[in-house]
C-alpha cells in the first residue's frame, strides 16, 4: 500500500487522534476510511503500535475491517473500512433512535463484543459515536484503541475531546478494570441512543467524573418497555462483578427481540438523517470542525477549506496545549486581549448551552470552533497567521454586513446591535432618565 | 456441519493426536478447507483445557484442570506438535492462530518445581525456534510469531541461545523493511532481545562489537521516520546500560559515529533532535576524548552553543533534561576557540547549525582520521 493509491476527499472526523478522510482506493476500486495519525506529536511509540497490532488481529463481522497502514513522513496512514451511514451520534443529530433500532444495534454490538473479550481485548471507549453504520444497515464498532490510548496520551491537549460520560465508576476511580467496563459503556450508550445524549451531559466533563462515581446509576424513565429498562439496568450495576458479560447478554430477551428486528429499521434512520440535513442545510461536516488546528505552521490557506484534504501537507504539528490560560505565560503583552477574549467566548458558549442544552456532539464541535477562534485571534505561535486570520475574519464579517440576502444577515448578524448603534439624542435622554429612575427606585428601597 | 456429529477426541492426548493428524493433511488440495476447519475445533477445545472454561459442546472432560494441562504438554513435547503448528502457521485460520499462541505461552509458563518443561524442550528443539526467528518474512503470522518468540526469550536460556545465532543479524534488516506491522514487530522483539537480560546483551556486545556498531549506525540513519527514531532512542538505553560500558566506549570514541549523531541532532523531527541529544550528551561526558573528536566539536562550537542554548525549549520543566543541557552546554564553552588564520571575521563559523551540521556529512574538507585542517589553529580562551 503507499499513498499514491489513494484519492482523499472530505474529512469524516477529527479526535485527539489525528483526522479521518474518506478517500478512494484505486487498486482494490473501493471506499475507504483514512486516518491520519501524527506519530511526531506523540511522545511515546508504543502505544500507536500497541493499537495497530489490536486493529490488525481482529476480523468480524462488527467491528469495522482493517486494511492496513503505511508511514508518510511523520503520519500513520490506517486504512480502514468506510462506512457510509456514517456514525450513530451523527444520526442522533436528527432525533434519538426508537426501540426496535436500538435492541437491533444492542445486539449486533454485542456479538463485536463476545469477539473482542474472548479475545482478550477491551475497547475502552465505547459510545454511540465509535458506533459505525453502513447504508445496508450494518452497525459496527470503529476506533478500539487507537482513540482512547491516543487521546490518553494527549489528555492535555484535548481534555474536552475525550469527554467521560461513558467512563465506568471503576475507572474513573483508578480502580483496576476488566471487561465489565465495556458493559457499562454500552449501557450509557444504550441511553444515549434513546435519548440523543448520554445521562449527565448537561455538566461540565469534569464534574462529571465526580457524579458518575457518587451518583446512583442513570436509568431510563417509565416510558420506555420493561425489557429495555431492565437491560439498561444490569449493564449499569455500579457493582462491576454483578454485571453480566457480553455473552450473557445476548440472552437477555431485549437483545432476543433484537435479533429478529430487521435492519430496514437502520436504514430509516439513515435516511431520516438525509432528510434533516437537507431540511437544516446541514451539508457538510467539514465547516464545523477547524481544519487549521493541526498545521498552524505558515500554511496560509485558511481559505482554501474547499481544497481537497490531499494537499495537506505533512508538516510536523506543533504541540497546542487546549488551555488558553497555561500558555505563553512569558508574553504578557497580549495578556489583556487574550483574556477578554477567552471571555467573551466563554460566556457566550455558556449561554448557548445553558439555554439550547446542547447533545454532546453539538457540545463538541462549539468547543472545537471555539478553539479554533481562540487559537487563530490569539494564541497561535505564528504571529503571520493570526494577523490573516483577523484580516479574513473581518472581511468575512463585512461581506455578510453588506450582502443583499438578507436571511443570511438575518442568520449571522445580531439583531439589537444594528438597533443600538444609531441612538439618537432624543433616545439617549430617555435612556439615561429610564436608568436614573431605576437607580433611585432601588435607592428608595434599601 | 457434519463434523459436529463425529465423535469427539476424549482425552487431551487424544486431542493432540487428532490435530496432528489434521496439520498433515492441510496442504492436501481436495482436503484443505476441512482439515483447517477441524484444526480450529480442535484448538477451541484446548483452549477450553488452557483457560478453565471447557466448552460444553466438545469432548468429556472429567480430570481435573492441572492435570489436563500436564497431559496436553507431554503430548505437546512428545509429538513435536509446537513445530507442526507454527509451521502451518499461515495455513490455520485467523483467529485460531491466537490460541496457537496461547497454547505456546501457556506451555511456556507452566513450571514444575523450579524447571521449565517447556524452555527445556524448545531448547532441545531449536527448530521451533528458529520457525518463530524467521516469522518477520510472512507478513501474514508476523504478529503471532513476534509475539510468541518475545515471550520465549523472556527466558534467558532461550535468549542467549538466539542471540548468538546467524539469523539473529536480519532483525536489523527485518525492522527497516516490509509493512509497518512487520517492521515495527522486528523491532520490538530486536529491543528485547538486547535489553531484557543485560549480561547476555553485553557478551554479545563484547564478541561482536564492530558489526553491532555498524548495524545499528545503518538503523539510526533510516529513511523510515518510526525506524530512526526509535532506534536512536535504543541506542541511547543500551550506551547507558553499565554492564554496556565497553559499548559505550567503543562508540563514543569514534569521530564517524559522532557526526551521524550531530546529523540526528539537526534532524527535522524533534522527537528524533530528542533522542539523539541523549547520545550526544555521552560525548561530550567522555573525560577522555580523543583528538579527532575534540576537533569535530571545536570546529563546530558556535554552531553547537548557538543550537543548544535553544535546544527543546520546550522541555523546560524537565529538570533532567535542563542539567543536563546546561552541563553539554559548559563542556563545549570550554572547548577552544577557533579563529580563521586566512579570515580573521569568523562570520563561516557562525552559519546555521541545521546547514552547517547537515553539511559535514559531505564536506570532505572534515578529516575522518583527525588530522588537523590546515585552515584552522587552535586558540586558547
Amino acid at each position: 500500500m503507499s499513498p499514491e493509491q489513494f484519492e482523499v476527499y472530505e474529512e469524516l472526523g477529527r479526535g485527539a487522534f489525528g483526522v479521518v478522510y474518506r478517500a478512494f482506493d484505486k487498486v482494490s476500486r473501493k471506499m475507504v476510511a483514512i486516518k491520519q495519525v501524527d506519530l511526531e506529536s506523540a511522545d511515546e511509540l508504543n502505544e500507536i503500535q500497541q493499537e495497530i497490532k489490536i486493529l490488525s488481529t481482529c476480523q468480524h463481522a462488527n467491528i469495522t475491517r482493517y486494511y492496513g497502514c503505511f508511514l508518510k513522513g511523520y503520519k500513520l496512514w490506517i486504512i480502514m473500512e468506510f462506512l457510509g451511514g456514517g456514525s450513530c451520534s451523527e444520526l442522533l443529530i436528527s432525533g434519538p433512535f426508537g426501540e426496535k433500532a436500538i435492541s437491533y444495534i444492542l445486539h449486533e454490538l454485542l456479538h463485536a463484543l463476545v469477539y473482542l473479550h474472548e479475545n482478550g481485548k477491551i475497547h475502552r471507549d465505547f459510545k454511540a459515536a465509535n458506533v459505525l453504520l453502513s447504508l445496508e444497515g450494518d452497525v459496527k464498532i470503529a476506533d478500539f484503541g487507537v482513540a482512547t490510548q491516543l487521546s490518553n496520551n494527549m489528555s492535555k491537549r484535548n481534555t474536552f475531546v475525550g469527554t467521560p460520560y461513558w467512563m465506568a465508576p471503576e475507572i474513573i476511580l483508578h480502580q483496576p478494570y476488566t471487561y465489565s467496563a465495556d458493559i457499562w459503556s454500552l449501557g450509557i450508550t444504550a441511553i444515549e441512543l434513546a435519548y440523543g445524549k448520554p445521562p449527565l451531559s448537561q455538566y461540565h466533563p469534569f464534574d462529571v467524573l465526580f457524579r458518575i462515581a457518587e451518583d446512583p446509576a442513570p436509568e431510563l424513565d417509565s416510558s420506555f418497555s420493561k425489557e429495555f429498562r431492565s437491560f439498561v439496568n444490569v449493564c449499569l450495576n455500579k457493582e462491576s462483578k454483578q454485571r453480566p458479560s457480553a455473552k450473557e447478554l445476548l440472552k437477555h430477551p431485549f437483545v432476543l427481540a433484537g435479533a429478529k428486528v430487521d435492519r430496514s429499521e437502520i436504514v430509516k434512520l439513515i435516511k431520516r438523517k438525509h432528510e434533516w440535513d437537507l431540511e437544516t442545510g446541514n451539508t457538510d461536516k467539514r465547516y464545523y470542525t477547524p481544519t487549521l488546528e493541526e498545521q498552524t505552521p505558515p500554511l496560509f490557506d485558511i481559505t482554501l477549506k474547499e481544497e481537497p484534504a490531499s494537499t495537506l501537507k505533512p508538516e510536523p504539528s506543533r504541540k497546542v496545549p487546549l488551555s488558553p490560560i497555561k500558555r505563553n505565560s512569558s508574553e504578557n503583552e497580549d495578556q489583556e486581549l487574550k483574556k477578554t477574549l477567552n471571555r467573551i467566548l466563554n460566556q457566550a458558549f455558556n449561554k448557548i448551552n445553558e439555554k439550547h442544552n446542547l447533545s454532546t456532539s453539538q457540545y463538541d464541535q462549539l468547543v472545537l470552533f471555539q478553539n479554533t477562534m481562540m487559537e487563530s485571534i490569539a494564541l497561535s505561535p505564528d504571529e503571520q497567521y493570526r494577523e490573516v486570520f483577523c484580516k479574513y475574519f473581518k472581511l468575512v464579517m463585512k461581506k455578510i454586513m453588506t450582502t443583499d440576502n438578507e436571511q443570511l444577515k438575518d442568520k449571522l448578524i445580531p439583531k439589537n446591535l444594528e438597533k443600538e448603534r444609531p441612538r439618537d439624542e432624543v433616545e439617549e435622554l430617555l435612556y439615561t432618565r429610564w436608568a436614573e429612575s431605576m437607580i433611585e427606585r432601588w435607592r428608595n428601597e434599601h | 456441519m457434519a463434523f459436529l456429529f463425529k465423535r469427539n477426541p476424549k482425552s487431551p492426548a487424544e486431542l493432540v493426536r487428532a490435530m496432528n493428524d489434521q496439520l498433515t493433511k492441510l496442504e492436501t488440495v481436495n482436503d484443505g478447507k476441512k482439515a483447517q476447519d477441524e484444526i480450529t475445533r480442535y484448538l477451541m477445545s484446548i483452549k477450553g483445557i488452557l483457560t478453565g472454561r471447557g466448552d460444553e459442546s466438545n469432548g468429556v472432560l472429567s480430570d481435573s484442570q492441572p492435570d489436563q494441562i500436564a497431559q496436553l504438554a507431554h503430548e505437546v513435547y512428545s509429538t513435536d506438535c509446537l513445530f507442526l503448528l507454527i509451521q502451518n502457521l499461515p495455513s490455520i485460520e485467523f483467529d485460531a492462530r491466537k490460541i496457537v499462541s496461547l497454547l505456546f505461552t501457556s506451555l511456556l509458563k507452566r513450571k514444575i518445581v523450579n524447571r521449565s518443561p517447556t524452555v527445556d524442550h524448545l531448547l532441545q528443539r531449536p527448530q521451533i525456534l528458529i520457525l518463530l526467528m524467521k516469522g518477520p518474512e510472512n507478513p501474514e503470522i508476523s504478529i503471532n510469531t513476534g509475539h510468541m518468540l518475545r515471550e520465549a526469550i523472556k527466558y534467558e536460556q532461550i535468549a542467549k541461545y538466539l542471540i548468538f545465532k546467524p539469523i539473529f543479524w536480519n532483525y536489523f534488516d527485518y525492522c527497516e523493511y516490509g509493512s509497518f506491522e512487520t517492521s515495527t514487530e522486528a523491532f520490538l522483539t530486536l529491543n528485547d532481545f538486547l535489553t531484557t537480560h543485560k549480561l547476555v546483551a553485553s557478551e554479545f556486545f563484547n564478541s561482536h562489537i564492530n558489526k553491532f556498531i555498524d548495524r545499528i549506525n545503518r538503523l539510526i540513519v533510516s529513511p523510515n521516520y518510526v525506524t530512526k527514531r526509535q532506534s536512536v532512542k535504543l541506542l541511547a538505553q543500551l550506551i547507558l546500560d553499565k554492564p554496556n560500558y565497553n559499548l559505550m566506549t567503543t562508540y563514543v570514541n569514534s569521530p564517524h559515529n559522532l557526526k551521524l549523531i550531530m546529523i540526528l541532532l539537526g534532524d527535522k523531527s524533534k522527537n528524533i533532535q530528542f533522542e539523539s541529544f541523549n547520545v550526544f550528551k555521552i560525548f561530550i561526558a567522555n573525560p577522555r576524548k580523543s583528538r579527532s573528536i575534540i576537533e569535530i566539536l571545536t570546529k563546530n562550537r558556535e554552531r553547537l552553543l548557538q543550537f543548544l542554548r535553544t535546544f527543546a525549549n520546550d522541555r523546560k520543566e524537565d529538570e533532567l533534561f535542563t542539567v543536563e543541557r546546561n552541563f553539554v552546554i559548559e563542556q563545549i564553552e570550554c572547548l577552544p576557540k577557533l579563529v580563521q588564520l586566512q579570515n580573521v571575521n569568523a562570520k563561516g563559523a557562525e552559519t546555521d547549525i541545521h546547514g552547517g551540521i547537515k553539511g559535514l556529512q559531505n564536506t570532505p574538507s572534515l578529516p575522518n582520521d583527525g588530522s588537523p585542517d590546515s585552515k584552522y589553529s587552535y586558540k586558547e580562551t
